[in-house]
């Protein structure tokens, strides 16, 4: 029940068509995720945080994920980084199931997967110096590294980061800005040199001015770095201009998934259509002013996440649902190339409505 | 800083640490010790705010100013319905009967688009949008002549966060209301206010009408603010600009901090620090 279709489009590889395509196998194999947590007593009291959730994720490409609070982008995180076990599904990396994984293989791969959480107020001792917060992963990846290598490694990361390590080095976390402590979180999420980087709403609590280099410092450690990087974010622009591929959660699925240019200028979901309207611009025309905005209430609230069964759960907030929405589930469907959506109706603007 | 009488809207940007909600709190007279006002005034109508008793100040807030305090939503005393939070401020204002208070709750409730047979439901049965609507209608349950709100959004969804700022748009327009928003994204501002103030390390570096603070910035730090902010229109190479940008605000941050500047008019109700 609620599986989403996968056909093998999706595994193949997503690099634009002028670079170098050769078929090679997703490092991060995604199927059939589903996260419930329980509320109470009773099979009713259940919450789906993820309802299902297949992705491959490949080598050195930034995948975004975007989604209202509730939608599950954080449980995927957490799932991918196995701090979450889920109910059912798999999660493979280079082939093997990362439950499965114990003592030696799973240290390897909590090295190889680290994450970059959405406070970074909160990610610190503040009476730790950055320097002794920066030798925690460093001593605990080489237990008989001595102070004077804990500390060029320190400097080492911290430049990499775009930071002076004879500013930073001895300051405490009050002392820093949020852009700052955003920084020093990616520099020890580097110490262990990852594969793969999940970026849970990296910039969501940081400063406009500040957004935009963290998004280029990460944008750089892709590329010298070779990094995967998994971006949580409900920022569409931000997605825009960080991430390869873009998937839309909505309770718990991809309701659409595809490339990053395709998906968010021509969207083949109304969930993406919605919050495309909704992420306000300043480049684009106001919104505000229109008055003739069909948008009525309950397309504005969110949804529950505890009904569940065969039927679109964006049903209730469609202005396109029709019978068939409330009797049959819609799947992940191949729309355009490489691009997918789950919705009967829906097509996107360029074609007109209907 | 002048707010004039009627419908005169005011969007208040600046990084975390500027003292937006300083401004908004001092504006209110509800700074707490260790902050202390050291300087200046507030006058409201000729009044000085800083200076009122108790009693004045209590026939002041809400009654003339109200607030929506950031992450308001959140303090909604969880044991009271909705339509209770409004009884409680209008009956501590007016002598009112009970019954004509909860009629009137009732009515300012779904004036702010929270359906009828709702009002009676608890904080914890509404969603964050929801709870946000009950708090805007709290503020606006004495009509007050100013309405400040601090972050109103900062804690919701983008479709959501249309939804309050459309509200405060239409609850603003066309009523004589005046309103200050207080917010750290510019792209907002835009369609809801009719003039932009901008505040950096605690100062005025610019104020003027939005249109023309956001589109042809006239202080350097604006200017930076606004060439920082993504749009959907973004390219990829804008990830490129920042080693320039970086610079700029070293340079811009030191010029600030160091010198004293004053605010002056350049043309016709534009003000720019030099």
């Amino acid at each position: 029940m609620g599986g989403i279709l996968i056909q093998d489009s999706l595994s193949v590889s997503s690099l634009r068509k002028d670079q170098a395509v050769e078929p090679y196998s997703p490092l991060l194999q995604i199927r059939n995720l589903i996260v419930e947590f329980s509320k109470g007593r009773g099979r009713k009291n259940v919450i789906r945080a993820l309802s299902g959730v297949s992705l491959d994720l490949y080598e050195s490409e930034v995948f975004s994920v975007v989604g209202e609070s509730g939608s599950g982008k954080t449980t995927l995180a957490r799932c991918i980084a196995r701090l979450e076990t889920p109910t059912s599904g798999q999660i493979r990396y280079n082939g093997t199931d990362i439950a499965k994984f114990g003592g030696k293989k799973l240290r390897q791969y909590r090295k190889d997967v680290q994450i970059v959480f959405q406070d970074p107020f909160e990610s610190f001792n503040p009476r730790q110096s950055v320097l002794s917060s920066m030798s925690v992963p460093l001593r605990f990846l080489d237990k008989s590294i001595n102070s004077g290598s804990i500390l060029e490694k320190a400097s080492r990361l911290l430049t990499e980061v775009g930071l002076d390590p004879l500013e930073v080095l001895y300051k405490l976390p009050h002392q820093l800005s949020g852009g700052e402590k955003q920084r020093i979180n990616i520099a020890r999420a580097l110490a262990p040199s990852p594969k793969i980087l999940i970026a849970d709403e990296p910039i969501t609590m940081i400063d406009a001015s500040q957004k935009l280099e963290i998004l280029s410092l990460l944008a750089g450690l892709k590329e010298s770095r070779k990094l995967t990087i998994l971006l949580v974010t409900h920022d569409l622009a931000a997605a825009k201009i960080m991430a390869d591929r873009v998937g839309v959660m909505y309770l718990g699925k991809f309701v659409e998934m595809g490339p990053c240019d395709s998906v968010l200028a021509l969207p083949h979901h109304p969930y993406t259509e919605l919050i495309l309207d909704s992420t306000p611009d300043m480049l684009a025309p106001p919104k505000l002013a229109d008055s003739d905005d069909d948008i009525s209430l309950s397309h504005l609230e969110v949804g529950d996440a505890t009904t569940g069964g065969s039927c679109c759960s964006f049903r209730s907030r469609c202005k396109y649902a029709t019978r068939r929405c409330a009797e049959v589930e819609p799947v992940l469907e191949e729309k355009t190339q490489l691009h997918f959506a789950a919705c009967h109706n829906y097509l996107s603007k360029q074609y007109g409505e209907n | 800083m002048e707010i004039p009488s009627s419908g005169y809207t005011l969007g208040l940007v600046g990084e975390s640490g500027s003292g937006k909600t300083t401004l908004g709190m001092s504006i209110m007279n509800l700074i707490e010790p260790p902050g202390r006002i050291t300087n200046g005034t507030v006058e409201y109508q000729g009044k000085n705010v800083l200076t009122m008793r108790e009693s004045e100040l209590n026939s002041y807030r809400w009654k003339e100013v109200s607030m929506v305090f950031q992450s308001a939503m959140n303090s909604l005393n969880p044991v009271k319905k909705a339509s209770d939070h409004i009884v409680e401020v209008l009956r501590a204002h007016e002598r009112i009967p009970k019954k004509e208070a909860k009629e009137r709750a009732t009515k300012l409730l779904v004036d702010v688009g929270i359906p009828a047979d709702r009002t009676e439901a608890y904080p914890h049965e509404f969603s964050g949008g929801m709870r946000q609507r009950v708090v805007i209608a709290m503020a606006l349950a004495l009509s007050p002549k100013l309405l400040i709100a601090d972050e109103p959004t900062s804690a919701l969804d983008v479709v959501v966060q249309r939804a309050i700022l459309k509200l405060l748009k239409k609850k603003v327009s066309g009523s004589g209301l005046s309103f200050l928003f207080i917010t750290h994204e510019l792209a907002i501002l835009r369609g809801l206010v009719d003039n932009v103030a901008v505040l950096y390390a605690g100062r005025l570096v610019e104020l003027g009408p939005a249109e023309k603070v956001l589109y042809d910035p006239l202080h350097p730090y604006t200017r930076m603010l606004v060439s920082s902010v993504l749009s959907m229109k973004s390219e990829r190479s804008k990830l490129k600009e920042k080693s320039a940008f970086s610079e700029q605000r070293k340079e811009i941050s030191d010029k600030l901090r160091s010198s004293d500047y004053v605010l002056k008019e350049v043309e016709k109700g534009r003000w720019v620090a030099f």
